[in-house]
Order: structure tokens, then C-alpha cells, then sequence
């Protein structure tokens, strides 16, 4: 696990003029390198605000990012910027470009060599899953919002950012392909460990992506934590009614089996009935429920094993979830 | 009428030309100054009220009426008509190129901006070609209202084709004034045309149906 | 300035008379042309078949000069008042029916469609419903032809329909900046005078739909 600080808030604050309260309120946390964070919170609780703070949409009305140590302020604006990828819930493609001269912004900015330009675009679609073939010349308006979504997604890796910012970007999007998009995204950050700053107010997409939620309320930071954690030690009343509506059963519909994953023995893998580590906890609970058993082996899309997960655990959280 | 023709289609010639030389020069110099004052009203807002009445106020006013109030400054002839088109078609084309760039998606701008391009590259790359369709048309519009406009420029001795249609009316030349009325609107037409076409394709590729550059 | 002061003193019954001229066709022209353009705008705007000619008929008259317009009328029917208000209703319509069929073909189908709904004749719906809401886009047009009128009927001088052109008109063959400026300034008043009006009552009709 690293434990290098890729972003650092320190008592971050903004407030916008003619405004009497502050949109941010003393923000101070950390960002671990690699991880995906996700910012959830309702409009108006400042998580877009902090979002923009970070890449110097907004400047900050009091304290300091920080970005690998340095301060943000540091560097001329634009050279900062394209250290990040930055994607927006409506993708924001230039439509007059082609799907491959949109992922190519940056690098065609930063002049790279034609050739290394293409290679890299090719290698961003198949990790977005375009069939190069298909969209390599297509236009955005000849793509559905996924796609589009996807082609943004590519945009803002291109130059290989160590940090990624997203604003809402499956707000726009329809339940199914939002999943894929979602599954997708996971896949995509395991495989390249950059950091992700995900913005939601969907409470099941922060939990499910996240390595740690930022729940946000009023510019304020209400809880960051794991989503186990938030689950089980809820820090006040607003990140409790977030949650869960006091009936325990609505708590695993926020979490993924990879909360209470624990190491697996050969014997177990070999014999045991296996589920996706995308699942829901409720459903998990369902699959117990069906076929018995004490444990499920859980693996990723591809196959590949990442621990089981115990029926024990589960009635544990639900007891001791119970109590308010 | 065909004799008409034959006898005059030297000067018939030569005012076709002049009246195209009052057009394009009026346009050419309309545009420069409406672009000036579009984006400065793009980048301060306010100003739009009252860039937009003053520019009403003065289209208001009839062009035979400019003309008389123009001319004791800068006399008869093709500047006071030129002077008085320009200012006609502040109204079209600062309206025009205004909401060119106002209409393009502000998510566009945005991740242009989040992505860390710099504003004169956002202003080249993708501001400009997205509100090109929209100033073309502004263009279009000026170009073939001028031409209209620019027929009563005869009145005030700056020739063009307005030429044949007073003259026609006050010498009962029914020949020349149909000509006239048939060159002015040849003319027209034309324009119009050509920068409908030219339009069109302006906004085939803003919005992707061309083909790509890599 | 003071000049053409003197002037309308000392020709006061001429001055107003010319106004009186040049107000009268205006209204007769705008009459007209509302008449004709307001109803087969609407039409337009429902029936797509009757649209398609009627906007090919008015693209081609667009296209031609007004001044043209004018004149082309003078072998036919003379000089006077008549071929003026002709060539000004030509002159009008155009705008009046365009901006009629745009206001509204802008309305939303569903608004419609619940006033149909609930039991509404299609007499009360184009009444109550589609021209309160298309208002503002026709007041548009309005104020475009009348702008367009009351310049064309300056240009109607000189097929001798009288009205403030002729001030103009003398003032710039006996080269007397007074004469002709009576003429302009007034016009032009009166113009942008009409236009802030206009525009007043766009907004307000504008904020009533709001």
C-alpha cells in the first residue's frame, strides 16, 4: 500500500463573493496516491466547489492544496492543469473533432511526437473498450453518452496524470451503462494505480467505487473514511441518515463484498461458489441465502481470485448495525 | 429591352461594380468593428444592453434620413452611403457574432479550460471554429441587406445600380428601371447563395461531419 | 438646427400635413399586412403542405430590393398612394409572416396537447393559448415591419405618395441642409420613438408568458 499524499487540503476555505457563508469551510485531509476518492454530498454541499479548488477552477479564499507536496499555487495554471485529467459530467468533447484529436489534446498540446500521439491513443481506447477500428474518426455526435463518457475518460488520461478529477460523469447517463461505466472505471484505475477525486451525490456509486468517501455537508467534511467504517461508526446524524434508513438491510445495499474480504485457503478456492467482487452486500446476502454455505470465493471480472467472503461476517455488521 | 441592353451594358458594368465595391467595403468595414464590439461584450457582459439599443436605435432610423443627417458631415457621394451602411449593419452582425459565441456549449469551454489549454489556444481551437457557422450567417444576412440598402445609395450620387432605378422612374425608362430591378436582385440572389453554401459547410464542420485530421 | 426650426415654423400646415400623409399609409400598409400575415402565419405553422410554397413565395420576395419593390409597381398602377401602400404591404409581410410561423411552431407540443385535452376548441386554443404564447416572437415581427414601413414609405416619396420623403427629397436637389433635414430628424424620431415602444410592450408580453 503506498502511503504517499498525493493531494493535501490544508484549512481550505472559499467563500464567493457576495456571499454570506462559505461554500468550503476548513477542509484539511488527505488524498493517498492511488486510491479512488470519492466526494459525496448533496447540491449545494460544496463537493463540486472542492473539486474545482483542486485544479484552480476556483482560487481558494484561505489555506493551500497541496499536489505531491507541492503547493498548486506554484505553477503557472495551465502547465498545473494538464498535470490532472479533469472529466465533466457532460463530457464536454470538442464536436468538431474527431474521437482520436479529442484524446489527443493534451499530448498534441504538450507536442508530443505524431507517432507516440497515436500509439497512446489506441493504447487509451482499448482501456476505455472503443474498438479503435469503429471510433478511431468518428465524431461525439455520432456517439451515444456512454461513449462519450468513455472518450472523456480517455481525453483525460492521455498524458498520463497521476491525479484524476471527476465531476459527477455518469450523472447523464442511463442506470445500465452507467454500471459498465462504473465497473469499467474500477478496472481501469487497478490496473494503472493513479489516484481518482470522484464527485457524486449518488450515495451506492460513492460507496462502491471508493477506496475512501469524503461526505460532505454545508462545506463542511462530515466523515472520510472507508465505506466499512462510515457503514459501521457512523461520525454524526446527517452521515447516519445518508447511509441508511435505520433498517440494517438498506447498509448493504451501499457496500461491495470487497469491504469484508478476507484471505482464502486453496481448498476454499477450489471448491467454493464464486461472486463478483462488484456485488452488492444485499446481494450476497441473497446468494447465502439460496445455496447456504458459509462462504463465497469472490473474483473479478477476468477471473482472477481476490479472497472470500463469510456469511459470519455479513450477520456480524448486521448486529451490530442494528442498534442508533 | 434587349436593346437597352446591348446600348448600355458598359455602364450597366460598371455600376454591377460599383455597387459590389460600396457592398463589400461596407461589409469589410462593419465587420471589423462589430467583431470588436461582439467581444467586448462577450468578455464584459453588461455592455450587451446598451451596445443593443444604441445598434436598435440606430437601424431604426430610415436610410434615406441617414443619409440627410450624414451628409453635412461627410458630403455626397459613396462615403456618406458606406459610413451609413457600416453603422446599419452593426444591428445584424454584432447580434450575430455575439450569440455565435454564446452558443457554443459552455461544457466544451470548460473541460477546455480544466484540461489546462491556454485562452488564446481555447480562442483558436475551439471557439472560433464552433461560432464560425453563426458569424457566417451574421455575414450572409449583412451581405444581402447591404445589397439592398446600398440601391438607395444613387440618391446621394454614389452610383451603383440604384442608378438605373431612379433614373428609370424619373425619365419613365421602363427598360432601365426593370433592368435595375433585375440586376439588384441577380445580385442579391447571388450573394445569398454562395454564402448560404458557404454556411452550410462552416457548420458541417463544427459539428463533425467532415473528416478528421490525424 | 435652429435653421429647420424656421423651416417647420414658417410651413407649419405643409410639416404636419407630411407627417399626417407619411402616418396614414403606415397605418394602412400595417393594417393590411397584419391582416394578411398574422393569419397565414399561423396557418403556415400548422399545415407544413401550405408552408412550403407560401415560404418559397416570400424567400423570393425577400430577395429583392425594397427600392425595387417600389418602383417595379409604377408601370402598373401609377404614382400615389396606392402603389405605395402595394409595395409597403409586400414590403411587410415577409417579416411579419416569418416571425408569426416561428413564434408559433416554438410552442411546446405538450402545452397544446393538454389544452386539447382538456375539451378546449381549437378556436380557443389558438385564441387563449397558442397567440398569447406566440406574442412575443410576433410582436418581434411587428416592430421589424413597422420600422420597415415607416422607412419604406420615406423611399414612397418618390413615387410621389407624399409623406416626410419629400422633404428629403427636395432638401437634396435644392441642396438646402434645413429642408432636408426637417424631414430626416423627424422621421428618424418618430422611427426610433415607435421602436422603443415596441419594444416596451415585447417585454412586457415577454414577462406575461414568463
Amino acid at each position: 500500500m503506498e502511503s504517499e499524499i498525493a493531494i493535501e487540503y490544508k484549512n481550505v476555505t472559499k467563500r464567493f463573493a457576495g456571499n454570506q457563508y462559505d461554500s468550503v469551510k476548513n477542509v484539511s485531509l488527505r488524498v493517498e496516491a492511488g486510491t479512488i476518492v470519492t466526494i459525496l454530498g448533496t447540491s449545494g454541499s460544496g463537493k463540486t466547489t472542492l473539486l474545482k479548488l483542486t485544479n484552480r477552477i476556483y482560487d481558494l479564499t484561505s489555506g493551500d492544496i497541496e499536489y505531491y507536496g507541492q503547493s498548486i499555487s506554484a505553477l503557472p495554471v495551465n502547465e498545473y492543469r494538464r498535470k490532472l485529467g479533469y472529466v465533466i459530467q457532460q463530457a464536454g468533447l470538442f464536436p468538431h473533432w474527431t474521437v482520436a484529436e479529442n484524446i489527443a489534446t493534451i499530448p498534441q498540446m504538450l507536442r508530443w511526437p505524431k507517432d507516440k500521439i497515436r500509439e497512446r491513443v489506441l493504447e487509451l481506447m482499448q482501456m476505455v473498450e472503443l474498438d479503435p477500428d469503429t471510433y478511431y474518426s468518428r465524431y461525439p455526435r455520432q456517439l451515444s453518452g456512454g461513449q462519450q463518457q468513455r472518450v472523456g475518460i480517455a481525453r483525460a488520461l492521455a498524458a498520463k496524470p497521476s491525479v484524476m478529477l471527476m465531476d459527477e460523469p455518469f450523472g447523464a447517463i442511463d442506470a445500465l451503462t452507467r454500471e459498465n461505466l462504473q465497473n469499467a472505471l474500477i478496472k481501469l484505475q487497478r490496473d494503472i494505480h493513479n489516484t481518482i477525486l470522484f464527485v457524486t451525490h449518488d450515495v451506492q456509486e460513492a460507496f462502491k467505487l471508493a477506496h475512501k468517501v469524503i461526505v460532505m455537508d454545508k462545506g463542511e467534511i462530515q466523515q472520510y473514511d472507508t465505506p466499512y467504517n462510515i457503514i459501521s461508526a457512523p461520525a454524526n446524524d446527517f452521515v447516519r441518515k445518508l447511509v441508511s434508513t435505520g433498517d440494517f438491510y438498506d447498509k448493504f445495499r451501499v457496500l461491495t463484498v470487497t469491504n469484508l474480504i478476507e484471505a482464502a485457503s486453496a481448498e476454499e478456492i477450489r471448491t467454493g461458489p464464486r461472486i463478483s467482487d462488484q456485488t452488492f452486500l444485499n446481494d450476497a446476502l441473497g446468494e447465502f441465502l439460496r445455496r447456504g454455505g458459509e462462504y463465497l470465493i469472490v473474483e473479478t471480472e477476468d477471473g482472477k481470485i481476490r479472497g472470500k467472503i463469510s456469511y459470519n461476517k455479513i450477520r456480524q455488521l448486521a448486529c451490530n448495525g442494528v442498534s442508533k | 429591352m434587349i436593346r437597352y441592353l446591348v446600348r448600355h451594358w458598359d455602364d450597366m458594368l460598371y455600376m454591377t461594380w460599383q455597387h459590389v465595391q460600396i457592398t463589400l467595403l461596407a461589409v469589410l468595414f462593419a465587420f471589423i468593428i462589430a467583431y470588436a464590439v461582439a467581444m467586448l461584450m462577450y468578455k464584459y457582459r453588461f455592455l450587451t444592453m446598451p451596445v443593443n439599443g444604441i445598434c436598435n436605435a440606430i437601424f431604426a432610423i430610415p436610410t434615406l434620413a441617414m443619409f440627410s443627417i450624414l451628409i453635412p458631415v461627410t458630403g455626397l457621394g459613396a462615403d456618406t452611403a458606406i459610413v451609413t451602411l457600416v453603422l446599419y449593419n452593426q444591428f445584424i452582425l454584432t447580434k450575430s457574432i455575439y450569440t455565435a459565441f454564446t452558443g457554443i456549449a459552455p461544457s466544451v469551454i470548460e473541460s477546455a479550460e480544466g484540461m489546462g489549454m491556454k485562452e488564446s489556444q481555447i480562442y483558436r481551437e475551439v471557439k472560433l471554429p464552433l461560432a464560425l457557422p453563426g458569424i457566417m450567417s451574421g455575414i450572409k444576412m449583412s451581405v444581402v441587406s447591404t445589397i439592398t440598402m446600398a440601391t438607395l445609395a444613387a440618391t446621394i450620387g454614389a452610383g451603383g445600380l440604384g442608378v438605373l432605378l431612379f433614373q428609370g422612374i424619373a425619365t419613365r425608362n421602363w427598360n432601365q428601371l426593370l433592368w435595375g430591378v433585375i440586376l439588384s436582385t441577380l445580385l442579391a440572389l447571388l450573394a445569398s447563395t454562395l454564402l448560404q453554401k458557404v454556411e452550410d459547410y462552416t457548420l458541417k464542420k463544427s459539428r463533425g461531419e467532415g473528416s478528421g485530421k490525424i | 438646427m435652429h435653421d429647420v426650426l424656421e423651416y417647420i415654423s414658417s410651413h407649419q400646415s405643409r410639416y404636419i400635413n407630411a407627417i399626417i400623409t407619411h402616418l396614414t399609409i403606415d397605418i394602412i400598409a400595417l393594417t393590411i399586412c397584419f391582416a394578411i400575415a398574422i393569419p397565414l402565419g399561423y396557418l403556415c405553422a400548422k399545415k407544413n403542405k401550405l408552408a412550403i410554397p407560401v415560404l418559397n413565395v416570400t424567400n423570393a420576395l425577400k430577395i429583392i430590393p425594397s427600392v425595387a419593390k417600389f418602383f417595379i409597381l409604377m408601370p402598373f398602377f401609377g404614382i400615389g398612394i396606392v402603389p405605395a401602400v402595394i409595395a409597403l404591404v409586400i414590403l411587410a409581410v415577409p417579416t411579419v409572416l416569418i416571425n408569426t410561423m416561428s413564434g408559433v411552431q416554438g410552442i411546446e407540443p405538450q402545452i397544446i396537447e393538454s389544452a386539447e385535452g382538456m375539451g378546449m376548441s381549437r378556436m380557443r386554443v389558438c385564441w387563449f393559448v397558442e397567440m398569447p404564447l406566440a406574442l412575443p416572437m410576433i410582436l418581434n415581427g411587428v416592430r421589424m415591419a413597422v420600422i420597415e414601413v415607416v422607412a419604406g414609405t420615406t423611399i414612397a416619396s418618390y413615387i410621389g405618395a407624399g409623406g416626410l420623403g419629400d422633404f428629403i427629397i427636395a432638401g437634396l436637389s435644392q441642396n438646402n441642409r434645413a429642408v432636408m433635414l426637417t424631414g430626416a430628424v423627424t422621421v428618424a424620431v418618430i422611427s426610433i420613438a415607435l421602436d422603443i415602444i415596441l419594444s416596451i410592450v415585447q417585454q412586457r408580453a415577454l414577462r406575461r408568458i414568463q
